[in-house]
């Protein structure tokens, strides 16, 4: 997954190693982030089973749909932020 | 109305094809692609039909707006199955910002799962009595197209659509 973030005189690209939440072992570190996450923005927490399930579907997807952008931003003043799966 | 960009770029996705693979079809670099797709520069006059036949449309089409896709309930045999379908999520705002969100189904199917709804994917107010179990039910007995359209008091107009 990547996000990228193109404005007047800045381009961002933030890599994100979403293979680290398919790993048993690196899974834990991936929920942990979310968790921090979900809890500040949404007031809420996901369990390991729900994560687990939501990093196969995304597995899955992300053979499916190669370089799919989930979410395009344009910005009136031409600013772009883009996540790509 | 959508730009050539916008257009060129949301077919070739459609088509599950690469800015690297539409460009070694047409001849030209990926980084030419990339700037149509952008709005940057036009496809040459002479590359048009070609790259109309790649996306599957007429040069036609290419420039002028096909219809909108309004709902409709589609027969159980003609169905796509349902983890191939793509959620939208449209928002043009007033001030013109423009917020495009694409969501394969199983993903969706997981986040309300875990209990999202709408205004938590998109964060918009607009579409706070919206019930996505209930849009997933209708999804799933075949109702597709644009399912919601919704003009905010600011002016927003969001649009949601099952394809």
């Amino acid at each position: 997954m990547k996000i990228r973030v193109k404005s007047e005189g800045v381009n961002i690209f933030i890599p994100i190693p979403t293979s680290l939440f398919y790993s048993p072992i690196t899974r834990p570190i991936g929920l942990k982030m979310m968790n921090k996450w979900l809890r500040e923005n949404m007031e809420k927490e996901i369990d390991k089973k729900d994560f687990k399930k939501m990093a196969e579907a995304l597995k899955l997807m992300k053979k499916k749909y190669k370089k799919l952008d989930l979410i395009e931003v344009y910005s009136a003043e031409g600013d772009i932020v883009k996540i790509t799966l | 109305m959508k730009s050539l960009g916008r257009k060129i770029a949301d077919l070739r996705k459609d088509k599950g094809i690469t800015q690297e693979e539409l460009a070694q079809k047409l001849n030209v670099t990926a980084q030419a692609v990339s700037k149509w797709e952008n709005d940057i520069s036009y496809p040459d006059i002479m590359t048009l039909p070609q790259l109309a036949k790649i996306l599957g449309i007429t040069v036609d089409e290419l420039f002028n707006d096909p219809p909108q896709q309004e709902v409709r309930l589609v027969e159980e045999k003609d169905r796509k199955n349902f983890d191939d379908l793509m959620f939208r999520i449209i928002v043009d705002s007033a001030e013109g910002d423009k917020v495009r969100v694409n969501l394969p189904m199983p993903l969706v199917k997981i986040g309300l799962d875990m209990g999202m709804d709408i205004p938590q994917i998109n964060n918009q107010d607009a579409l706070k009595g919206v019930d996505l179990k209930q849009i997933l039910d209708l999804v799933e007995k075949g109702v597709l197209g644009k399912l919601i359209e919704v003009e905010s008091a600011d002016g927003d107009i969001v649009e949601i659509l099952v394809e």
